[in-house]
Formats: structure tokens, C-alpha cells, sequence
């Protein structure tokens, strides 16, 4: 049975179930909803007011840096990705990248959902980044937890694993999908710059990913998703359903 | 059970006759032959037993990829293919490689290897998404081409699906066909095994990972260490133009320098100087422009394949081609861009001069690829252009050898439509050429699409001497088996020769020719050569082995010992999941270290990634071994073990005896002497622990590989040195 430990978590503290393994079981919910008496909205409702105003992320200053990738000099290699999980995470993956090349290859062309770029359109080549938005910072202001939070050497928006439920919501509140989930080890995986070394930088071998001084290219790529989840209530109420 | 990185542990079988699928633990059936090619054999060895025909559905088709695939180690996008294959005389293992991302996307769903097994009752993909196994449907993408089959599966299954189909050249089971990913990388001579299967494609979808078993810090120095040894295309290391970092030039394929642009990049980009040590341009050195340097205009940039920093695919856009009913853009390399080879260039150019000869001459480029990569057809290393004008000939324009083999009323028909298309120059030819092929139309399609050797013999009934003919004239450079020569004698002599006549297709093997063409000085490439073999437990003196391509000298146990080595990294390369067109790196283009490279850097990312230490001789038995296995697979299917007199012999036209003029070894020829071929073939026997009549595994060296099963079967079957 799945484990939804944010919500749910508080709601047990109030409901004096042992939470001593920090997770809570379907069972258990819906025991706890029973007993309560009120019904699965009532219960949310009222768990998720002061659980989201207790959490209300701060304003945050502007990064030092960003990853600017130029989409005429990528070869669509993946080195990049490749770099970022590697190095970070000890195994290679395109999902556990937190810079994504490999899902814009376009290879629709000609279908009813073709694109015009990628490997399979007109050749440019794009990859999406983390933006290192300002404020407000859709995935932190997602994060029914708090646990995105301006790093203190880069000023990137980095994940504080201590706090991260592994949820899931900033993966949905990011306009550009640029962050996932690692299965293993149930975190955020989100670009952090690399505490200001990015190794995808590092890694590209035509300098079509550059680090440079912080500058907002939110407008610079359309974004891929709605990144409708950055209102802290609405987080808050997800959390469960998408850990 | 120990736990290892770079496997998944999994390899996914599909039988598509009972539409199921089954899991096998890498690990436990095949550890032993760690993956592509290795594990290839290893199935085919077990399961085809009984099984002559490609075409029959207990035929396995094994895509095959290793532990390095979907790792950071440099060029390492390979897939490779293996069946019993269609295209060779015998029906004997044969494997297509094609680059791409295809083995990295499967590879992160879960899978060491896919088995597919059976044949499905209509047309169908298999859809894999992690470990989700799907057998669909597609009575509507059969007969559409691999173009229509890929986009319509990719908006079925996501952005980010890598799909591998045939075209229609595949299902109507032509020998001359490939199996293509990513719309320009193929892999050869297994299209067909596809097609009679009813197997359309396969997509795949990957959210997994591969597991490093090193520390992260450790793989990362090791990544440096590759990132900095790396040179261009085939690993050259010395580049083509004077350059101010530079202190040789060759013809090497290191084309990038200052003002030669990607003139289609928006805005367009330099190539510039790329200095070995700028690890953010090496993407930049292999500008390898087929067409010549009037493409470079029309280059939006260069491509290539998963994790490989050297990109040797070329990303045209000529607007212009669209006239002719293609897509403008397209992206090759080679002879990836082999229709435009079908036309005479001079009948390209007509009386057309100048930039608007060049501009025609490079549509033809566009849409000869997009012909052959749509239709999936094979150009099987130059033998359709080459034995298309064989038998169509300059003036002789087919009398010789297609009038009599077709009907009249075929015969009128090509010469008002194909020929009358090709003596005008109109690229048009290419549709219809391309379309006689891959749907076998008449007599001339099907001689076209058909095996070398069953193509020949069945116009040599109505045209007696057409095998021999063809055989003997150089121009066609048929090698043996039915495949052409491609880095054979060219390129190192005894050693090209030995490497291309061992295997059962052209060898696919470029370990030993891009060390001879990577620009060094030849005494610069025998210096190195002496200390890095040396250096990794190899004889002395290894640069005797060396002679400059398109020459030959006298045999030596070097020589012997170099083919060897070569045949093994091949068999390594494509078992690892690594590209036999970059590695291995014998050298680096860094002067500092005297342009010394590292064999060892293989067997280094195979121990880091995997947790299985091995030292790089070790490493190079493991590949003895498993071309050992193809042998003997090779063995029980000619149903001899005589392959030193049916197998490992030199076509008529590179034996020196057959130029009437030609000195043995005075530097102008790469003709080798009869006898002399039989003392280097006795001293790479030698070598391999093969018996010297036959050329065939002995029992001692199969059981000292760990492989006595597979010497008792070959002895129950009289097919074992020393059994009658």
C-alpha cells in the first residue's frame, strides 16, 4: 500500500496516531477519518489551513547564476544528463537528470502531435533547465514541506532532503518539468547549479550549456506544463495523492 | 548474489506467436557473455540448434546492447542486432549495428537485451515502457515507411520514445534491409528477420537508471581521464588543416578550424580551432561534411548518438530538395547517404555549372537518404551502388548482364522509367530505384534486394559468368561471404585482411583501421604501439604490426597477434555497448604525452561501472572468447569445420598473383601473396588456439574458455579438430 506521510502526518499528530515512522497507512486514514467523524473533505479542510500558513515560504532573493542552453549549438549528445545524474546521484538517468535533452528529440514529426523542433524537426535542439525562478518560486512555493529553499553560496532553489517528503508537487509546479522524484531514494531531484560548479556545464562539449550570471529566462523557453500547483493550499492538498 | 552496476539484471524475451513476454535474470543465463553480441551468441548457440532458415520464426532476433550502455562512457550509443542472417550465403550469425538512442532508452527501462522470438499472426509493435511489456497492433503502419511507423508511435507512447522499425523493404523480406532508429541510424542485414516476423517496431520508454558501482568521485576521473584522450571521428588525432595547437596535419577526419561555420545554425556557429584541451569544443572537430564544403552552408549542425561528445552524423536543411518530394532536412553520415552513389555524378550535374551543379548534386544527397532510410533499405557497404553499376554499366547500359535475365516487357519498362530517369540526371531515379528494391518489382528488383550470392546465382543460369565477374572486378570490391570489403587489406595489410575475412560480414571493425588513419606519422603510430601493447601485457615490439594504408609487407606474429586483438575489442565494443567507430584509443591527441592514448581505458570503465575488476588483458580474452563462440556458431552452420578453405579466404582480386605487374610489398599495392596469406593465417590460428588446418576452435582452447558444451556438441556433430 502506498505511504502519504505529508497531510496525512499532521492530521495523525491530531488524531494521536503513533507517527513515530513518519508514514500512515490507507488503513489507518481512513480510520482516522471514521473516528474523527467528518468526511475525507472536512478533514483536509481543516488539516491543511494552518499546515500551509505555518509553512508559507519567504521571499527569496535572486540567484547568483542560471544554465543558459543554446539551443543552435546543442548536438543532442546527452552528456549533460548524463553528468548531472552521474555525478550526483551515481547512476545514469534521464529521468533523475535535472536537465532534460532526451524527451525534446520531437520524433512526432509528421503525426498529429509533431513538433517543429528536435532531432526529428528542424535539428535545433532544446533542453530544459531550471529557470532559478524569482520570487515567487513556483515549485517552492508548491512545497507543502518548505524544503525548497535559496541555497545560501548560489542562491539556487535546492532541495533541503532532511525535509523533502518526496511528494512530488514541485514536479507539477514547475512550468518546464525540470525536476523529478529519485524512486530510490524517495527525494526531489532538482537543479542546485552544482553549488555553483554545474557539471553539465562542465560536461557539454560544444558550450551550448553555459553558467552565467543570474539573468530571468522564464520568457526565453515556452513552458511545457501549467505549473498550476503554486498555490500553497492547492500543494497542500495534493501532497498526498502524489507521493 | 553479488550486486553489480551497469546491468539491469534483466533481459526481456517476447515470444510473438503467443503474444507473451518473459523475464530472464541477466546475470544468471549470461553474465558469462555480458551482453550484445556476447549474449547474442550465447542464444543463438542454445536456441538454433535445429534452425537453417532467417525467415523462420524460431530464428532469434537479439537486440543487444551491455553494461557501458546508458552510462556516461564516451560513445557508447551501439546497438547491435544478431540473427542467423539473411544476407550471408550460409544463413550464418550475422549482426547489424547502429548507433542512436535507442539501447540507452531501453536500457533505462529496465532491460539488458531484448529476445523476440516467434511470429506474430499480423503486423505489431512491441510498446515497452519500464517494465510494461505491450504487444500492439498495426495492421495501419504496415506498409508505411519507417519515417510514418516512427512519428506515429512516438505521439502514441511520449516525446521521449526511442523507436526502432523497418520500412517497407523489411516486411517484404529484402536481404538488402535495415532496422532504423532515430531516422538515420540503421543497423544492417536484419530488416527482414524483422519483417517476417510481423514485427513492425519497437518502442521503448525508459524511467529508470543505471547504477555506477563505483563511487561517484572515482567515475568521474575516469570520465576526465576519457573526456581528455578523446580525439575526432574514428578517433583522429591530428586535424586537417594547420592549426595554431598543432604539430602535424593529415587528411584525419579533425575538420573544424576557424571560419568554416555550421552556415545553417540560426545564427551560424564556428567550428573554430579546438584546442585538445578545451573539453567544451570537441563537439566542434568532427565537421565531416560527405557532400563537400559547399554543405557546410546548408549544416544546421552535427548529430550522432547517446553520450558520444564526437558527432559524425551531418544535420542538413537544403530547402530546395523539397522539390523532389522530401523533406528538406536530413541527417547522415557515410554511407548512411548512399542513394545519391546509385547516380553517375556527372549525369547529376548535366550541364548544370558551378553552385548550381554543387546545389543539385546536394539535393541528391537528401533524397537518395531520405529513399533509403524511409523504404529501409541496405546499402550493405557500397554493394547495391556498386553492383548496380556492375550490372547496368556506363555504355553498356544492362545489355550484358540485366536484358537477358528480365522479361521484354520488364526490360521496356526500365528503360522508359529507371534508365530513362538515370541518364537524364533526374534525382527522381532514386524514388523508383529505391522502390523496385525494397517492394522486389520484376526480375531487377528482386536481383537488386536479394543476397549477393543468391542474387548471382540466379541470373547466372540465363548469364553464365556473372558470379565470376563479378566476383573478380575490382570496381564492385566484393570481399567474400557476400558482403564487400570495407577496412580490409586497405588498411593495415594482413591485419585488415585477417580482421575482414574472419568474421561473417564485412567486419563492422574499425579498431585497427582508425589507429592507421588517425594522422600520426606511421613512426610516431609504431612508437606508441610498441609501449602501450607492451605496456598492457602484449609482446614486444607491437609497431611491426603497422604498415600505412594501402600497403602491405611481409607477415610477422605482430601482425598475427594485432588482428587479434582487433577481433576481440570488436567483439568487446559490441558487447559493452561501445562504438567500434571510435574505439579503442591506441592514441590521444594530446603532444604532451607523446599522442599516447589508453587501451586500457576500456576494460577501466567496464570495472568501475560494473564492480567486476578486470585488468585489460583479461579483458581482451573475455573477447576471444566470445568471437570463439561466433565461430563455432559459424562452424555448425556451414556444417564444416573447414572454415580456413570455405570461410577465411581472399577474393580473387586481392591476391597479388592476379595482377599481372604487381611486386610483393614495394610499398604501390596491398595485393598479398597466396602463400603468404597461408603463413599468416596459420600464425593468427596459432594465436587463437585454433587448429591451423581448419581454423576451427581445438577442444583445449574451448574448455579453457569455459565453453567445454560447447565443444562436446561440435564433437558429436564431427565438427570438433580431432573428431571425424
Amino acid at each position: 500500500m502506498s505511504q502519504h506521510p505529508a497531510l496525512l502526518l499532521e492530521i495523525g499528530d491530531d488524531t494521536g496516531v503513533d507517527t513515530a515512522a513518519g508514514r500512515i497507512s490507507r488503513r489507518d486514514f481512513v480510520k482516522i477519518t471514521s473516528i474523527t467523524g467528518a468526511g475525507m473533505f472536512a478533514v483536509t479542510m481543516f488539516g491543511r489551513v494552518p499546515f500551509a500558513a505555518a509553512l508559507k515560504t519567504p521571499i527569496m532573493s535572486d540567484a547568483k547564476g542560471v544554465l543558459l542552453h543554446d539551443i543552435s549549438r546543442c548536438v543532442a549528445c546527452r552528456r549533460c544528463e548524463l553528468a548531472c545524474s552521474e555525478f550526483n546521484d551515481g547512476a545514469a538517468s534521464s529521468y533523475l537528470a535535472r536537465v532534460k535533452v532526451g524527451r525534446n528529440f520531437g520524433a512526432m514529426k509528421g503525426s498529429p502531435a509533431g513538433k517543429a523542433e528536435g532531432r526529428a524537426g528542424d535539428f535545433r535542439m532544446q533542453a530544459d533547465t531550471c529557470k532559478q525562478c524569482p520570487h515567487p518560486v513556483p515549485c517552492a512555493e508548491a512545497c507543502p514541506k518548505g524544503a525548497i529553499r535559496a541555497d545560501s553560496k548560489t542562491g539556487a532553489r535546492k532541495v533541503d532532503e532532511k525535509l523533502c517528503i518526496g511528494c512530488g508537487v514541485c514536479t507539477k509546479a514547475c512550468p518546464w518539468a525540470v525536476i523529478t522524484v529519485n524512486p530510490a531514494t524517495q527525494k526531489a531531484s532538482k537543479c542546485y547549479l552544482c553549488d555553483g560548479s554545474p557539471e553539465c556545464a562542465r560536461a557539454c562539449p560544444t558550450g551550448a550549456m553555459k553558467y552565467i550570471a543570474w539573468t530571468d529566462l522564464r520568457l526565453s523557453t515556452p513552458p511545457v506544463q501549467p505549473g498550476i500547483m503554486a498555490d500553497p493550499s492547492t500543494s497542500s492538498y495534493c501532497a498526498p495523492c502524489h507521493s | 548474489m553479488p550486486t553489480y552496476g551497469g546491468w539491469t539484471g534483466k533481459t526481456l524475451r517476447v515470444n510473438l506467436t503467443t503474444r507473451t513476454s518473459s523475464v530472464e535474470d541477466t546475470l544468471d543465463k549470461y553474465k558469462e557473455f555480458w551482453g550484445g553480441t556476447g549474449m547474442a551468441y550465447k542464444v543463438l548457440w542454445d536456441e538454433t540448434k535445429h534452425v537453417t532458415d532467417p525467415f523462420s520464426p524460431d530464428n532469434p532476433l537479439i537486440f543487444g546492447w551491455g553494461p557501458l550502455t546508458g552510462t556516461g562512457a564516451p560513445c557508447g550509443g551501439r546497438t547491435c542486432i544478431s540473427a542467423l542472417g539473411p544476407q550471408h550465403p550460409h544463413g550464418a550469425v550475422t549482426t547489424g549495428h547502429m548507433g542512436g538512442h535507442f539501447s540507452a532508452e531501453a536500457k533505462y527501462a529496465g532491460w539488458d537485451g531484448i529476445i523476440v522470438t516467434g511470429k506474430a499472426s499480423g503486423p505489431v509493435y512491441i510498446a515497452i515502457t519500464d517494465h510494461q511489456v505491450e504487444i500492439v497492433d498495426c495492421p495501419d503502419l504496415w506498409g508505411n515507411g519507417i519515417y510514418r511507423a516512427t512519428a506515429e508511435i512516438v505521439a502514441a507512447m511520449g516525446g521521449s520514445c526511442q523507436v526502432a522499425a523497418i520500412g517497407q523493404a523489411g516486411e517484404n523480406l529484402v536481404a538488402q534491409s535495415v532496422i532504423m532508429t532515430g531516422y538515420s541510424h540503421s543497423a544492417g542485414g536484419q530488416g527482414a528477420v524483422m519483417g517476417s516476423k510481423n514485427l513492425k517496431a519497437i518502442g521503448v520508454v525508459g524511467t529508470g537508471s543505471v547504477k555506477i558501482a563505483a563511487s561517484k568521485k572515482d567515475w568521474r576521473t575516469l570520465i576526465d581521464n576519457a573526456m581528455q584522450l578523446v580525439g575526432s571521428n574514428n578517433q583522429a588525432v591530428v586535424p586537417n588543416s594547420p592549426q595554431p595547437w598543432a604539430e602535424y596535419v593529415s587528411s584525419a577526419r579533425w575538420y573544424a578550424k576557424k571560419g568554416q561555420y555550421w552556415g545553417a545554425a540560426n545564427p551560424p556557429v564556428e567550428t573554430g580551432t579546438c584546442d585538445p584541451h578545451d573539453r567544451q569544443s570537441v563537439g566542434y572537430r568532427c565537421f565531416k561534411s560527405d557532400p563537400g564544403t559547399f554543405a557546410e552552408q546548408f549544416t544546421v549542425r552535427m548529430d550522432g548518438c547517446h553520450a558520444c561528445p564526437v558527432r559524425c552524423h551531418q544535420a542538413l536543411n537544403v530547402p530546395t530538395a523539397a522539390k523532389y518530394g522530401v523533406d528538406p532536412t536530413a541527417a547522415n553520415t557515410c554511407t548512411g547517404w548512399w542513394g545519391r552513389g546509385l547516380m553517375d555524378a556527372a549525369k547529376v550535374k548535366g550541364t548544370l555549372t558551378g553552385q548550381e551543379a554543387n546545389l543539385k548534386a546536394l539535393e541528391a544527397y537528401v533524397v537518395g537518404k531520405h529513399m533509403t532510410d524511409d523504404l529501409g533499405l541496405h546499402n550493405n557497404y557500397g554493394t547495391t551502388d556498386r553492383g548496380w553499376a556492375f550490372i547496368y554499366g556506363g555504355a553498356n547500359k544492362g545489355v550484358t548482364w540485366i536484358q537477358p535475365n528480365v522479361p521484354p516487357a520488364e526490360w521496356t519498362s526500365l528503360n522508359a522509367g529507371l534508365f530513362a530517369l538515370y541518364e537524364a540526371g533526374d534525382l527522381n531515379f532514386m524514388k523508383e530505384f529505391g522502390r523496385l528494391m525494397a517492394y522486389q518489382v520484376g526480375e531487377f528488383g528482386k536481383f537488386m534486394a536479394g543476397a549477393v550470392e543468391a542474387s548471382l546465382a540466379r541470373w547466372e543460369v540465363k548469364t553464365p559468368g556473372i558470379t565470376a565477374a563479378y566476383h573478380a572486378d575490382n570496381s564492385v570490391l566484393w570481399w567474400a561471404n557476400g558482403f564487400p570489403k570495407h577496412h580490409s587489406g586497405e588498411n593495415g595489410g594482413f591485419v585488415g585482411a585477417l580482421i575482414n575475412t574472419g568474421y561473417n560480414r564485412d567486419a563492422q571493425n574499425h579498431c585497427w583501421s582508425n589507429y592507421l588513419s588517425n594522422g600520426l606519422p606511421t613512426s610516431v603510430q609504431r612508437t606508441i604501439a610498441d609501449s602501450e601493447f607492451a605496456k598492457n601485457g602484449y609482446m614486444a615490439g607491437m609497431g611491426a604490426a603497422i604498415d600505412p594504408n594501402n600497403t602491405v609487407t611481409a607477415v610477422n606474429r605482430q601482425k598475427a597477434v594485432a588482428a587479434k586483438w582487433a577481433i576481440a575489442r570488436k567483439e568487446l565494443m559490441d558487447s559493452t555497448g561501445l562504438c567500434s567507430w571510435m574505439w579503442p584509443w591506441i592514441a590521444s591527441p594530446l603532444k604532451e604525452r607523446g599522442y599516447v592514448g589508453d587501451i586500457a581505458l576500456e576494460s577501466k570503465l567496464f570495472s568501475l561501472a560494473t564492480g567486476v575488476t578486470m585488468n585489460t588483458k583479461q579483458f581482451d580474452d573475455e573477447g576471444v572468447k566470445f568471437y570463439t563462440l561466433q565461430r563455432a556458431l559459424t562452424i555448425r552452420e556451414f556444417g564444416s569445420m573447414d572454415l580456413r578453405h570455405l570461410h577465411d579466404q581472399l577474393p580473387p582480386w586481392a591476391i597479388l598473383e592476379n595482377h599481372v605487374g604487381k611486386v610483393a610489398y614495394d610499398g604501390s599495392n596491398y595485393y598479398i601473396p597466396a602463400a603468404d596469406w597461408d603463413t599468416a593465417l596459420d600464425l593468427y590460428y596459432t594465436e587463437l588456439g585454433y587448429d591451423l588446418a581448419t581454423g576451427a576452435p581445438t577442444r583445449a582452447t574451448l574448455e579453457a574458455m569455459g565453453m567445454k558444451d560447447v565443444a562436446d556438441e561440435l564433437a558429436g556433430l564431427h565438427l570438433l579438430p580431432g573428431t571425424v
